[in-house]
């Protein structure tokens, strides 16, 4: 199949110019309103320099964020399996890092290639500009380690798609080249698709948005020749040699590449269409529109089908189609090259702007690609392709008469505009197919706001149908086909119900394991499914006969596993491609029943639970509720009395409620325990706000107007403080305040956590422990404590309080406490100094130790045992910010 | 792997007791590779040293915890007792043996969660700086 010729190069040429020339006009053009092109310039040079100043503080931000949820995880995971002791250990040793040392020494370790001398047909020349090696049958040129490796080595070197497709000679075969494993080896194909991995993940691939998308084509089209030499082998008996392996993993690869390389493709094709969108004058942007939109359909998309028609011998149906309203020819049986040169030659036509057949050819896009997208195994049986005219939704029928429903419209087009008929259907499927790797999960999020999730979980929860949880996404703009979440939380239903909440949470979280559901089920080797749900969920072997029990934790039974298991065999075993299993499919099938029943008593039982324990929380306690029912006007600040048996909260009365009362009102909204509650049964704190309870032993007042204090006894809190001593605990501030959470419980005061203030609290940094001495107590407007006290930090020896703050750079101040330590140094009388380093290390408080007159360098360490040093430069010194701390 | 080391580093020597100096040094080279890869994505490779460091020092962190993630979640049941064992040795060498002995692929998983944390960081960064 021709990539290139004089046709196709002026085509692309003339698009793009198109599209140039239509901004160049707008930026240039003499039509009222338009900006300075001099003030935009400035205006994005200052919007870059912002970036980059604002960029480091963020990206380390990120990282914590990061580092704080994987941490979080560390927690539950070492909980679940009994490994507490075990994790704290690993991970003081910093057992990870080494292990990523050890990891990246071993691949260090493999031989380098040699040069490309013999590389085959697969790669022309070793210098393509990434610096990866000409590929002999090993692990370098495709897999994990070649991506990886081909990641490390990039060094930003960039080459166009064009360059790509010309060093990569396999892309420039026919079809029928390809075909010939003797013309181009299978291990050719494998490496070549490994190169275009490493290109892609390095977004290395630059170049036109309908080069790109031809890309696109031609990747699939290895992918797909790959599949077919997949699927011979496999009819062939014998044992599964390397060469097979590697095929698996590059297909299982090739289908993640296929959405990256849509999404690198939707990327730039959306900053086009914001550009042009961008442009003051409709009537301009139209025409633009039209012509980039066009232009991709035909170049890039139409291209695409094209070949994926021809590949999967479909052309004979769909050729009729493309011979019809396309080609206007009668036979495209030549192959690919004379399909091409006819769509080619068609360019003016469609260019005229023919609405009716870009409508079609843009309808007949999303099908193709929501195809794809979905399991690889079913590819080639869709029929039944329907699409609605008016609201552009696409439903294809699947052999399982599975429904899968594409909406085309895209969200939230900017100003407003109106486009022409069917545009936003690419764009909006483009973007998707970028969310998928932005971690929008998948089109359940819009802008960070999980509701729609919420709610699909809700009806999974309830045993929705799959029709109907098909209409919600429909509805709402998902597509499930191309959705990962989507397509894992329906096929392992059952068993991903059966997991902790916290792990469903992480499940959700973390769409990568999601993959590993999904992706497993779409493998044609049957234990896979088995092993991807036992590893997550700490259960060995199921395909032995009795999965072990020691999983994650209370919940997660065997009868869950069992059940999610079925499950997915079930749906497995309807595709086709689980006939291995069948024999095992009765006794799961028998499971599944106990296991459901076995289920709903303890989602029951649990949401019993979370809701008394909710009841509990809120009775006596101050609340303020977020949404007031209709019709009623009055405060949202009330103390629950009680909880009534209908449910109905029973607030406490005010004198002037009890006025309203006197003359027949019912100043009360009327708020039942039910509307209050999530699924589960906890408190859903989006809809009331829970204020700390009354102090225990004063006297419960009913609040006035919003603001008023509730009477506080501080006598029980005096006695504490009269017993005198210090009390142990870490520094933390939730919502302005700082909170000290005690290590061990004081007799008299409910809970770990005291509100605490004291002169100079602010200093001492939060997530240390420190000793603190009650000095005085009063009570805030709920009745709760606040404790006056001296705080000190203690490093096990002795105590230490804040000295000074300096900020970073070389201030007087600063440089008059350096000297200080490197006199004390000199004298002898160091390591009564502690320094915080809040941009260095946050999380240590280091000792000094001494100071290097001639290398002007300061030690300190750590409290570990035995202590790590740290020597830090004077000029580092004065460049960092840091808190003192000197021994009381 | 090549070493990218820079002249605007801050010399900040972390050393522990003798036994264990050269393999800290190691571990600085190799990890400090994929670091620097990170960080000139991240466009920061010209960063004044003070604020890379503080970078890189998050960064090791999130690594550490992420890697250590895997070992939890993929480690088998019935190895649970002996890597208990293996752990009280203190001996990295071995613990890393063991891993990658009883958790199938673990080199690949250890490279796949070392690129998808480049990827979730990139991508985080990026809608941050859109914001």
């Amino acid at each position: 199949m021709a990539t290139s010729g004089p046709a196709r190069t002026a085509y692309t040429t003339e698009t793009g110019r198109r599209v140039d020339d239509v901004i160049r006009r707008d930026a240039y053009g003499s039509q009222a309103g338009f900006d300075d092109p001099r003030d935009r310039a400035r205006i994005d040079t200052v919007a870059g320099d912002l970036e980059r100043r604002r960029s480091p503080e963020a990206a380390g931000a990120v990282i914590n964020e990061m580092d704080g949820d994987a941490q979080l995880l560390s927690r539950i995971l070492a909980e679940r399996r009994g490994l507490r002791g075990v994790a704290s250990r690993i991970k003081e040793m910093r057992t990870g890092i080494r292990a990523v040392d050890f990891c990246l020494r071993q691949i260090g370790k493999i031989p380098k290639i040699a040069a490309v001398g013999g590389a085959g047909l697969a790669i022309r020349s070793a210098a393509i500009g990434l610096g990866v090696p000409g590929p002999v049958a090993s692990a370098i040129g495709g897999g994990v380690v070649g991506g990886f490796t081909g990641w490390m080595r990039g060094r930003n070197r960039e080459q166009s798609a064009a360059t790509w497709m010309a060093n990569l000679r396999v892309l420039e075969l026919s079809a029928d080249e390809l075909a010939d494993p003797n013309l181009v080896p299978t291990e050719d194909i494998v490496t070549a698709l490994g190169v275009m991995r490493n290109a892609i993940r390095d977004g290395k691939v630059r170049g036109s948005v309908h080069t790109r998308l031809e890309m696109v084509s031609k990747y699939r089209l290895l992918r797909d020749t790959l599949q077919a030499r997949h699927v011979e082998q496999a009819r062939n008996p014998g044992e599964m040699n390397p060469v097979m392996q590697r095929i698996d993993q590059a297909l299982g690869d090739a289908v993640e590449d296929g959405q990256l390389i849509s999404e690198m493709a939707a990327t730039e094709m959306r900053e086009t269409y914001e550009k042009i969108i961008g442009l003051k004058n409709k009537k301009i942007a139209m025409s633009a529109l039209k012509g980039a939109v066009t232009g991709a359909a035909v170049g890039g998309a139409l291209g695409f089908l094209v070949n994926y028609a021809h590949q999967h011998g479909m052309l004979e149906g769909t050729s009729n189609w493309v011979k019809e309203h396309v080609l206007g020819i009668k036979d495209a049986h030549g192959g690919g090259d004379s399909v091409q040169d006819a769509l080619h030659a068609k360019r003016d036509t469609i260019l005229a702007g023919n609405q009716g057949l870009q409508d079609q050819i843009r309808a007949h896009d999303i099908n193709i690609n929501l195809h794809e997208s979905m399991d690889p195994v079913t590819q080639g049986h869709f029929h039944g392709v329907d699409v609605n005219p008016q609201t552009h939704i696409a439903s294809i029928n699947d052999p399982n008469g599975v429904n899968v429903i594409a909406n085309g419209n895209a969200e939230n087009l900017p100003y407003g505009t109106q486009l022409p008929g069917g545009t936003p259907e690419i764009m909006g499927h483009l973007t998707r197919l970028a969310d998928v790797q932005h971690g929008n999960l998948y089109g359940f999020t819009i802008n960070g706001d999980a509701t729609r999730l919420v709610h699909f979980n809700e009806m999974l929860q309830n045993g929705d149908s799959l029709r109907n949880l098909t209409d919600f996404a429909g509805q709402n703009n998902i597509d499930l086909g191309a959705n990962n979440i989507g397509r894992m939380l329906i096929d392992h239903r059952d068993a991903y119900f059966a997991l902790p909440p916290d792990i469903q949470n992480f499940v959700l979280s973390h769409p990568s394991v999601a993959s590993e559901f999904l992706s497993s089920s779409s493998r044609s080797i049957p234990d896979a499914i088995n092993a991807a749900i036992g590893k997550v969920m700490g259960v060995v072997g199921l395909s032995g006969q009795n999965a072990q029990l020691a999983g994650l934790g209370a919940g997660v039974g065997l009868a869950g596993i069992g059940a999610g298991v079925a499950h997915g065999v079930q749906r497995g075993a309807d595709r086709g491609i689980w006939g291995a299993l069948g024999e095992k499919r009765s006794a799961l099938h028998q499971e599944t029943a106990e296991a459901s029943s076995a289920r709903r008593q303890q989602n029951v039982e649990r949401q019993r639970e979370n809701r008394n324990q909710s009841q509990a929380e809120l009775t006596g306690s101050t609340v303020i509720l977020t949404n007031l029912p209709a019709g009623y006007a009055g405060r949202r600040e009330f103390v629950v009395e009680r909880v009534d048996p209908d449910g109905r909260l029973v607030f406490m009365n005010t004198s002037a409620d009890v006025a309203a009362r006197r003359l027949g009102n019912d100043p009360h909204p009327t708020i039942m325990l039910n509307n209050l509650l999530q699924p589960d049964g906890a408190i859903n704190r989006g809809e009331i706000t829970v204020t700390r309870r009354v102090a225990t032993g004063g006297t419960a007042a009913a609040p006035g107007a919003p603001g008023a204090g509730i009477e506080f006894d501080a006598a029980p809190y005096n006695e504490i403080i009269d017993r005198g001593g210090e009390y142990q605990g870490e520094l933390t501030r939730v919502a302005g305040k700082n909170i000290f959470r005690l290590s061990a419980p004081i007799a008299g005061i409910t809970g770990n956590d005291i509100e605490i203030k004291g002169a100079g609290l602010d200093n001492y940094p939060s997530g240390f422990n420190y000793n603190v001495q009650l000095k005085r107590v009063e009570g805030d407007n709920r009745g709760n404590p606040i404790f006056d006290v001296d705080i000190r930090y203690n490093d096990g020896a002795n105590n230490y309080e804040f000295g000074r703050s300096y900020p970073s750079g070389a201030a007087a101040t600063k440089k008059t406490f350096l000297t200080t330590l490197a006199q004390k140094s000199s004298l002898g009388a160091t390591r009564d100094i502690l320094v915080w380093f809040p941009s260095f290390r946050r999380d240590i408080i280091y000792r000094f130790v001494d100071h290097d007159a001639t290398a002007n360098t300061y030690r300190f360490e750590d409290n570990a045992v035995p202590p790590n040093e740290q020597v830090i430069p004077r000029a580092a010194m004065e460049a960092f910010e840091m808190r003192s701390f000197t021994q009381a | 792997m090549e070493d990218d080391a820079t002249d605007q580093e801050v010399d900040t020597n972390s050393s522990k007791n003798s036994n264990q100096a050269t393999a800290d040094s190691d571990i600085t080279n190799t990890i400090k590779t994929y670091k620097g890869r990170l960080m000139e994505e991240l466009g920061f490779a010209n960063l004044a040293s003070v604020e890379k460091e503080g970078i890189e020092q998050k960064l090791e962190s999130l690594i550490n915890s992420r890697i250590i993630n895997l070992i939890l979640l993929y480690l088998p049941e019935d190895k649970v007792a002996d890597f208990e064992k293996i752990v009280e040795g203190e001996n990295q060498e071995d613990i890393y043996k063991f891993v990658s002995e009883n958790i199938p692929d673990m080199q690949d998983k250890i490279l796949q969660e070392l690129m998808n944390i480049r990827d979730e960081l990139l991508d985080k960064v990026k809608k941050n700086a859109s914001q």
